[in-house]
């Protein structure tokens, strides 16, 4: 597999749990509801779902549920599937708030905590209603059969070209918050090209006017001119190269605005940092014996904890950007892993031409290459690709449209003055009530939105997954994404984001690196992760109590 | 002087063994200052938490503008018919599930475990309405619905939302904004945004009027104790009310500022506004009252004028001790 699509996995998995976070941060991190139940919702929500797409249970073969709707049409589509998901999570949680929610804070937890489980234990022993124990497949996730696109048809461009537009659309809207941010580059203009033309709508006031809106009308129409060009002549890859490499061009954009208050001696640690994990992992792959290397990588590992310890501890400017420092060398990691790692092979065999195809392939990451199916092409100095748009891609835009929206819709929420009822409410209650307003009100919406979200979650779950069984609803996932809130940011949207984006670039890292290890250890190196989140959960509560990003204040705009 | 905006009639409130509140009576006039003042433990503070809904009264009835407290602060019919709507269908779809599903009962028999549950559910909670109602006597703590009305309260110790700005907090407080209602935040975006600006320009004059403008965009948190007494007091006046219950709303506030605060109360006084306060400032409280009530032991011991109570014999022995 390209590093390309182990990206893509990851990321399907960070927008599910980037939405199912967003949920139980309305609760916790703006309401202050402590829902250690959040995974209830979730089960809610995927079982819902897959009971709507699912065809009727047939006894012959084994399998019992109340309904499947999956025949009736209209009904039994994914798009009605997700939407009573979230409705019914919605509601449940609603439900479940109204007798809970009167408890103090840790009380309330407990209780929702026993609630969740109640709900795994209903699945697990009322066989008639979703299958009881054993798992619920036999449904397929939307549109699947007609990937790899077949770019001969009509389908197979109007599919690229919603792919396209969802990319667009997030790249040009993230460019336009940028564009004023650094003036070495050109960034204006390329914002009014890549934009087409509609960044004059900037000049309006009213909504259409928007960041979000520009950003969403240019990708509809990058969009629109994909699907055109790709029926009229069939340049795939070429589309490919170009929608990839405005993305690169927006992510350094951001990168260096992000950074751009680090000065050399910082980005030199930063690097120093990055490049030191690299190499202290470099034994697991070289070095042959298990003993030699475990302690080899651990040692080099330890090293560098000192070596950053010491740093931040015995000099200043090291200090004051300790955590900056770590971004930055997670980054240049992830960095040359992404890109170096992979032609490491063929340039030690002095293949120049498969190194640079490797690497073309994980530039151009909107498009799978490899395997026997495919558009064939020919290109100079690298040699052959074979390209074809797979169906993860396509999910995967889908899954980042979906948390786009909820996204906004939430800073939305949270932002206007039902958000400032909220944060009030988690503050004090008793001031909400002497102001006229009841927090009961608030409390339970609060919960049926964060369920709904957890509902929504829980569907596209059930979409990735392919199959539900009722052990992975335990109550750790909802630990593991109270761990990304925390590690993220209480109270704040985007700390959601990045506590998931970290959650998961940790369990992707660790899977990896025990390939390196024969079966039998590699069973102790999954569970020995489990230890390791821990000690991270309690670092971060006992150095960052707020979050990497810290609670988002912002006022909320008038 | 006018009607009495408050009646206070015999009330009572108990904690275990300690008497708090033993009948204590009196009336507040619409339009005037009054100023509540005993030795500590008089029940003053407990007085006001039972005349803003936060306490239950043990005995005894409040009337805010003619109107029985308990009775403002009933669920309003509505309130019942959609939380007992809500169980009801809640249960009976309950009951359906469960007669479909575990029972494996057809299309007619399911409708009727589906009723069963719709009664049970709908019947259940208006039984428990009227359980709690009986048990508890009358009494519905929801000092929301009182605050709705126009009866406001600030606390002794001051409740200030630490994280938010004080800004925040001013602009917390109007009732009735269309930004608090989920669906408008998604739907109404322009409408929740040209009243917000007119909340936060309210919120701004507020600030400038309490002249703490200058810690605006502070978490109310890091305000001083003053600064929160004002801040305070800035929010209910924010609310637009009719009776103001102020608990000691210049301990901890520079003279200067003191002075103008009661220029702004006598002011407000003049504009229709009522107060009732808690002070333990005497200059203050006999300069600004109207009329004094002095209360020990949950009673009220003497009520008059600021001058009356100066020379009163009984007040000077139980607080001023003397």
């Amino acid at each position: 597999m390209a590093a390309s699509d182990v990206v893509i996995s990851f990321m399907l998995l960070v927008s599910i749990y980037g939405i199912l976070s967003l949920g139980l941060n309305v609760k916790y991190g703006h309401t202050g509801l402590l829902d250690f139940g959040h995974v209830g919702f979730y089960l809610v929500g995927a079982y819902t779902a897959a009971l709507f797409v699912l065809g009727p249970d047939d006894p012959t073969d084994f399998t019992a549920y109340v309904v499947g709707l999956g025949d009736v049409p209209v009904i039994g589509t994914w798009a009605v599937a997700i939407l009573a998901a979230t409705i019914l999570a919605g509601i449940v949680g609603g439900l479940v708030a109204l007798p809970t929610i009167r408890l103090r804070e840790d009380y309330l937890a407990i209780t929702v905590l026993g609630v969740s489980v109640i709900f795994q234990r209903v699945i697990q022993s009322e066989t008639w209603l979703a299958n009881g124990p054993d798992a619920l497949r036999g449904y397929s996730p939307p549109l699947q059969s007609l990937f790899p696109l077949a770019m001969d048809t009509m389908v197979g461009p109007a599919l690229f070209g919603l792919i396209v537009a969802v990319v667009w659309a997030i790249a040009t809207g993230a460019l336009g918050r940028l564009r004023d941010g650094d003036s070495r580059l050109p960034l204006s203009a390329v914002y009014a090209v890549t934009t087409f033309g509609l960044a004059r709508l900037h000049r309006r006031t009213d909504g259409l006017g928007s960041l979000p809106t520009v950003g969403a009308l240019a990708g509809l129409v990058a969009g629109l001119l994909s699907f055109a060009v790709l029926v009229a002549v069939d340049p795939l890859l070429t589309l490919g190269v170009l929608v990839s490499l405005y993305t690169w061009f927006v992510a350094l954009v951001a990168v260096a605005h992000h950074y751009r208050h680090l000065g050399l001696r910082e980005w030199a640690v930063g690097v120093a940092l990055g490049t030191g994990l690299l190499v202290s992992l470099l034994p697991l792959p070289v070095v042959e014996s298990v003993g030699l290397k475990s302690a080899l990588t651990l040692g080099l590992l330890g090293a560098l904890v000192v070596a950053y310890y010491l740093a931040v501890t015995r000099v200043e400017w090291v200090a004051a950007v300790k955590l900056t420092v770590v971004g930055v060398g997670a980054l240049w990691f992830v960095a040359l892993w992404y890109f170096l790692l992979p032609i490491l092979g063929p340039l030690g065999d002095g293949d120049i031409a498969a190194a640079l195809n490797t690497l073309f392939q994980n530039v151009v990451w909107v498009l799978q290459f490899g395997g026997d199916v495919g558009i064939d092409y020919a290109v100079v100095v690298i040699g052959d690709l074979t390209t074809k748009v797979d169906y993860s891609r396509f999910q995967l835009a889908g899954f980042v449209l979906f948390l786009a929206g909820l996204y906004y819709a939430l800073e939305l929420t949270v932002k206007s003055p039902f958000g400032r009822v909220l944060r009030a409410v988690r503050n004090d209650e008793t001031v909400v009530k002497s102001l006229g307003k009841d927090p009961f009100v608030y409390k339970v919406q609060t919960m049926v939105l964060g369920s709904a979200l957890g509902g929504f979650a829980g569907a596209l779950w059930a979409m990735y997954a392919q199959g539900l069984t009722f052990t992975t609803f335990a109550p750790r996932i909802t630990f593991i994404t109270l761990l990304i809130m925390f590690l993220g940011g209480v109270g704040n949207n985007k700390g959601m984001l990045l506590g998931a984006g970290i959650f998961w670039a940790f369990q992707q890292a660790t899977t990896q690196l025990a390939s390196f290890f024969p079966p039998a250890v590699r069973v102790n190196i999954q569970a020995f992760r489990l230890v390791v989140i821990g000690v991270l959960f309690l670092l971060v509560l006992y150095y960052v109590p707020e979050g990497l990003l810290g609670r988002d204040e912002r006022e909320v705009d008038g | 002087m006018s009607d009495p905006i408050l009646e206070v009639e015999d009330l009572r409130k108990t904690f275990g063994g300690i008497v708090a509140v033993d009948g204590a009576t009196f009336d507040i006039a619409e339009g005037s200052i009054t100023g509540l003042i005993g030795p500590n433990g008089a029940g003053k503070t407990t007085t006001f938490n039972l005349i803003s809904g936060f306490y239950e009264p043990d005995g005894g009835v409040v009337r805010y503008d003619g109107r029985d407290l308990q009775e403002i602060m009933r669920p309003h019919r509505d309130e019942t018919v959609i939380w007992g709507g809500a169980s009801g269908i809640t249960a009976g779809t309950l009951g359906g599930v469960v007669g479909l599903g575990p029972l494996g009962l057809s299309a007619a028999p399911a409708l009727g475990t589906t009723l069963a549950g719709a009664a049970l559910g709908a019947g259940g909670y208006l039984a428990k309405q009227r359980l709690t109602q009986r048990r508890s006597g009358h009494t519905n703590s929801r000092p929301y619905m009182l605050a709705r009305d126009g009866l406001v309260r600030t606390f002794q110790l001051t409740r200030e939302l630490g994280e938010m700005t004080a800004l925040e907090n001013l602009m917390l407080a109007p009732q009735g904004q269309a930004g608090e209602n989920l669906a408008n935040t998604w739907f109404r975006r322009d409408a929740v945004h040209e009243e917000e600006a007119t909340v936060r320009a309210r919120a701004e004059e507020m600030l400038e009027l309490l002249e703490i403008e200058h810690v605006r965009d502070e978490p109310a948190g890091n305000l001083s104790g003053g600064q929160r007494k004002l801040l305070e007091l800035g929010r209910v006046l924010m609310l637009e009310p009719r009776l103001i219950l102020l608990d000691e709303p210049v301990a901890g506030v520079n003279p200067s500022l003191t002075k103008k605060l009661m220029a702004r109360i006598e002011r407000l006084r003049d504009e229709g506004y009522t107060f009732c306060i808690v002070e333990h400032d005497m200059e203050v409280i006999m300069e600004l009252s109207d009329t004094i009530i002095v209360m020990n032991e949950g009673k009220k011991l003497v009520e008059g004028q600021p001058e009356e109570i100066r020379n009163d014999d009984a007040v000077i022995e139980a607080y001023l001790g003397v």
